[in-house]
């Protein structure tokens, strides 16, 4: 309630802010915008990071192939408000779907477990600074937009397949899917992380109240740990550090991201 | 009654045909505006395509001609120097209607329109225009010979030179310039032979037709050949210039008939006349008209052509060449009061460029001077900066003195006075208070030791001298004490003018606003360089807090330009429409009334069109003179203009846009072969490609200046909600004040 509160007397505060008069006199901005992330081409894959992106293992048909993670969605949506024409402040609420690949298992007998890879869920919050040139007029046009947020990231419920196989390595290789499992993992695990984003978004006018938007962002995410609010019911068939490990590189895999949305101006 | 009627018809035509050049303006528009003003120019050219040239030309080809020709055409068209309508245009109509009054069909095609320009020119295009220029107008010598220049013209028409040159250059991408230049001089004789055939068949008279060649070979000189007197300038006995300032022997005329032509687009003046006497034995039936539509209408004609080559001189800073062409008109029109504005601004003018040490501007190079005028180009080359400084004052103080009720004269007295106080190292109390033909006078009688009663022009009152008095009268010019020194003669020129009170007046207020500018301007250089950038922001801030209540517009410049240089023209033109709907926008948001003046359609009245014109001169005046304050050619005009519409502040704009990805060939390169990194630096120059600048001044037309100015820069691309906000923006910065 408190909150709530103080979320309306900010915004009166803002509207009452009569300096700038706005793009067509509207300073506030609502947005959704679908993002799209391209882990498998990002400069970590050069670093360190690369040895995960060969693991990813994917279901096509009844056999786990190979393969990499092409593209991951995001959906945001988005407020801001602009002080001057060149200086906006906003928020952003963001849901990321998320692939990694897991670590396989040497189950003993010489033979090794692979899963298809995970999928996750973000959820994402990030307060927003806006930046523009001299002559813009926020919120239309193109901005600098800097914001750390702060994010948490579980393994979506699902059976998951695997296989088991006496092979090392399935690279560019296929199994038999030997079966699902239904709990690979302990779903309580909520890795945390802080995100640090900067875009360079361009919000074109498409009539007075309404822009298309697209932008380049980048996204550095720092972990922070993860927790488990719950106890597990089965001891998961991957540790809780080994998951936490995949998401991390995940994160870190997801650099730069091309966003494409539309905006209502009031 | 039929008698009455036609008498009455006789008087309303001479009536209407009757110039006032005591009170002469410059030449405008008259009637209903012509579609190939109205027209847009992607219309024409997509009217154009679908005729096809029939021409070995491909689709891609014919579209680069079309789109080429109809735009540089229509750039023309509406630049503010095509009329119609005017005495001039109707003219050359009546003479085109004579030439091909056996080809009606032919006749029908063809328009002719003036072109206010100092060029000796005439030229067709493709679409069937053929414009006419002032300057060739006050060069000939007859009717005939315009006649002549316009059958040539028709020629090229006919046998579609310019679409054949075009397809030989694009077939022959290699050629050289002498190849090219053997190409066009073919086209040029085929035209002159059969522009002769045209000629003879209007009954014109052969005599014309060579000496239309010569009206060419010196054309790059003034429309007449006469010594400038000595005693000129001098206007009273104030007034001496010595000889020294003036060449002591005439230079010489260096045209040459058979000049090398090997890179000309037309062959020289020797080869067209023998060609033309081949030409001309062919033909046996010739006429003797010279003047067939009257000879007073053709003088009156030229002379109005060379009241436009006054002008046209003193709006491009050839002040030299203007005061010979003022000599020359003042002789016939001593008391236009056209001649009278346009000699005051010619010396203000000269007074300018001399202040900011840019004489090379306005005068020839010695080595490039010819003919008689070139002994004002030698004066003002030769004259000392103060010497120069001081004739000009003199001649403008002698116009205002004449004219003292003369609106524009008195401000350009005004603007003179502004100029030395402000700009000059002019120093009254280093004037002479007498005059020098009072000087010399007393020199002789020193000499003779004969006393010789003085009258100063000053009232000083005469007091003992002291020691210290005398010390300094040594250097008074009014004591004669060595040799006269006739060199000084600037020192003698102003004794009236620097105890005018008028004058005094002006220069102490002047004076005085400029040493609070300069005080300021100490000011501000005693600052830190924070405050001094922070003061500079503050004042580019308010460089366009002009205050206004209304404006007039001229329609913005739209240039959507290439990634790979050059106009988009077609998209250019479409977006005007939607920029001025924005505009329009804009002006009733902010409250600012906005009196626009777009590119004439169909729709457009001819007094707008006319309004648009001046103020089209009037801003490529004073882009022509960016180095000085320039004061308005037409300002009388204009003046009428800003009566009528309440305001004399006029803005212009332009909307450029351009995608550039700023960065190298090399660094695109590297970006895509290092893609993984390539990818995290190519997107951010993609999305910040766009680049939107909007560019505007304000000019005042009562005076000339800059009243403000401004540049909006925007990564943005050419969207019209975008430009309309920024329009919206600039407006109402506009009305707000300082």
């Amino acid at each position: 309630m408190k909150k709530s509160l103080l979320i309306i007397i900010i915004l009166c505060a803002w509207n009452c802010n009569a300096q700038y008069e706005g793009f067509y006199s509207t300073k506030n901005e609502v947005n959704i915008s679908t993002g799209f992330c391209l882990p498998s081409v990002n400069p970590f894959s050069l670093l360190r990071y690369s040895e995960y992106s060969v693991k990813y293992l994917k279901v096509s048909g009844k056999r786990l192939k190979s393969g990499s993670n092409v593209i991951d969605l995001n959906f945001n949506f988005g407020y801001s408000h602009a002080f001057k024409g060149n200086f906006a402040v906003g928020f952003e609420a963001n849901y990321e779907r998320g692939n990694f690949g897991v670590s396989s298992l040497d189950i003993g007998n010489g033979e090794n477990q692979y899963f298809e890879n995970f999928r996750t869920n973000s959820f994402t919050f990030i307060p927003k600074l806006i930046f523009a040139t001299k002559n813009s007029l926020l919120p239309v046009g193109l901005s600098h937009q800097i914001g750390i947020g702060y994010g948490l990231t579980k393994v979506r419920q699902r059976d998951y397949a695997y296989a088991v196989s006496e092979d090392y390595y399935p690279i560019d290789t296929s199994f038999p899917i030997t079966d699902y499992e239904p709990t690979p993992i302990n779903y309580s695990l909520v890795a945390k992380n802080i995100k640090v984003m900067y875009e360079l978004n361009v919000k074109t006018p498409i009539s007075e109240s309404m822009t298309i938007n697209y932008g380049i962002r980048y996204n550095i995410n720092i972990p922070m740990g993860y927790t488990i609010k719950e106890v597990p019911v089965e001891t998961p068939a991957i540790s809780n550090t080994s998951i936490y490990d995949d998401i991390k590189s995940m994160r870190w895999r997801k650099v730069a991201s091309f966003n494409l949305g539309v905006s209502y101006l009031f | 009654m039929k008698f009455l009627y036609l008498l009455f018809l006789l008087i309303s035509t001479t009536l209407s045909a009757q110039v006032d050049f005591d009170n002469y303006h410059t030449l405008q528009a008259v009637g209903t505006l012509p579609q190939d003003f109205t027209k847009r120019s992607y219309e024409k050219m997509e009217e154009d395509l679908s005729k096809g040239t029939n021409s070995d030309l491909s689709e891609r080809e014919e579209r680069v001609f079309y789109e080429g020709i109809n735009y540089a055409i229509d750039d023309l068209m509406h630049s503010g120097y095509v009329v119609f309508g005017d005495s001039i245009s109707n003219y050359i109509n009546e003479i085109a209607d004579k030439l091909l009054k056996n080809n009606p069909e032919l006749r029908k095609e063809l328009r002719f329109y003036t072109l206010k320009s100092n060029n000796t020119n005439a030229f067709s295009t493709a679409q069937g225009i053929v414009f006419v220029t002032t300057g060739l107008i006050s060069q000939i010598t007859s009717e005939a010979q315009l006649a002549y220049v316009l059958a040539h013209e028709i020629a090229h028409y006919t046998e579609k030179h310019v679409l054949e040159s075009f397809s030989y250059k694009v077939n022959n991408k290699q050629t050289s310039i002498e190849h090219m230049s053997v190409y066009s001089k073919e086209k040029e004789l085929s035209a002159d032979k059969l522009g002769v055939q045209m000629f003879a068949d209007a009954g014109y008279s052969k005599d014309a037709v060579k000496s239309t060649f010569d009206v060419l070979l010196y054309s790059y000189l003034p429309f007449d050949e006469v010594e400038v007197p000595l005693n000129y300038f001098v206007s009273n006995d104030s007034l001496y210039l010595p000889q020294s300032l003036f060449p002591s022997e005439a230079y010489e005329i260096k045209a040459d008939e058979d000049e090398d032509d090997s890179k000309s687009s037309h062959p020289n003046i020797k080869t067209r006349k023998d060609a033309a006497d081949s030409s001309l034995a062919v033909i046996s039936q010739w006429g003797n008209d010279l003047n067939p539509l009257g000879e007073a209408r053709f003088n009156r004609l030229r002379d109005m052509a060379r009241f436009e080559v006054v002008r046209d001189n003193v709006m491009n800073a050839k002040y030299a060449d203007a005061l010979y062409t003022i000599f020359l008109m003042e002789k016939e029109y001593p008391n236009s009061t056209f001649l009278m504005h346009m000699k005051a601004q010619t010396w203000l003018g000269i007074l300018q460029y001399r202040n900011v040490n840019s004489m090379r501007t306005i005068v020839k190079d010695k080595k490039d001077m010819e003919g008689a005028s070139a002994s004002i180009h030698y004066l003002l080359r030769e004259i000392s900066k103060d010497d120069l400084t001081v004739l000009c004052i003199r001649q403008i103080h002698d116009l205002y003195t004449a004219h003292p009720d003369d609106k524009e004269i008195g401000l350009i007295y005004e603007r003179m006075v502004r100029e030395i106080a402000f700009k000059s190292e002019f120093k009254i109390e280093e004037q002479g208070k007498i005059s020098f033909a009072t000087a010399q006078k007393r020199y002789e009688a020193i000499k003779s030791a004969e006393p010789v009663e003085v009258t100063p022009v000053s009232d000083t009152v005469t007091k003992p001298k002291s020691k210290y008095d005398k010390i300094k009268s040594k250097r008074d010019p009014n004591i004669i004490t060595s040799d006269f020194d006739s060199s000084n003669f600037s020192m003698y020129l102003i004794p009236d003018v620097i105890v005018d009170t008028t004058f005094l007046r002006l220069l102490d207020t002047y004076t005085a606003e400029n040493d609070s500018i300069e005080l300021l301007q100490k000011q501000f250089d005693a600052l830190t360089a924070k405050e001094r950038e922070k003061l500079r922001k503050i004042q580019n801030e308010n460089e366009l807090r002009l205050g206004l209540t209304s404006f007039i517009s001229v329609e913005p410049f739209i240039l959507s330009l290439k990634k790979g240089g050059g106009i988009d023209r077609v998209k250019s033109e479409k977006l005007k429409t939607i920029v001025n709907e924005k505009m329009d926008e804009a002006s009733k948001r902010s409250g600012v009334e906005m009196y626009n003046l777009p590119t004439p359609d169909a729709s457009s009245d001819v007094n707008v069109f006319k309004e648009r014109c001046l103020l089209l001169n009037f801003v490529e005046q004073m882009a022509i003179n960016d180095e000085v304050e320039a004061f308005p050619v037409d300002f009388a005009l204009l003046s009428g203009l800003s009566e009528n519409y309440g305001t004399s502040k006029v803005m212009y704009s332009v909307v450029a846009h351009k995608f550039d990805l700023g960065m190298s060939k090399k660094a695109l390169l590297l970006s895509l072969v290092f893609f993984r990194v390539g990818m995290i630096y190519l997107p951010l120059k993609i999305v910040s490609g766009n680049n939107l600048i909007i560019d505007l001044v304000v000019l005042n037309t009562d005076t000339g200046y800059v009243e403000g100015a401004g540049e909006v820069a925007l990564k943005s691309g050419l969207n019209e909600y975008m430009i309309g906000a920024q329009f919206y923006e600039l407006f109402k910065l506009l009305k707000s004040e300082e």
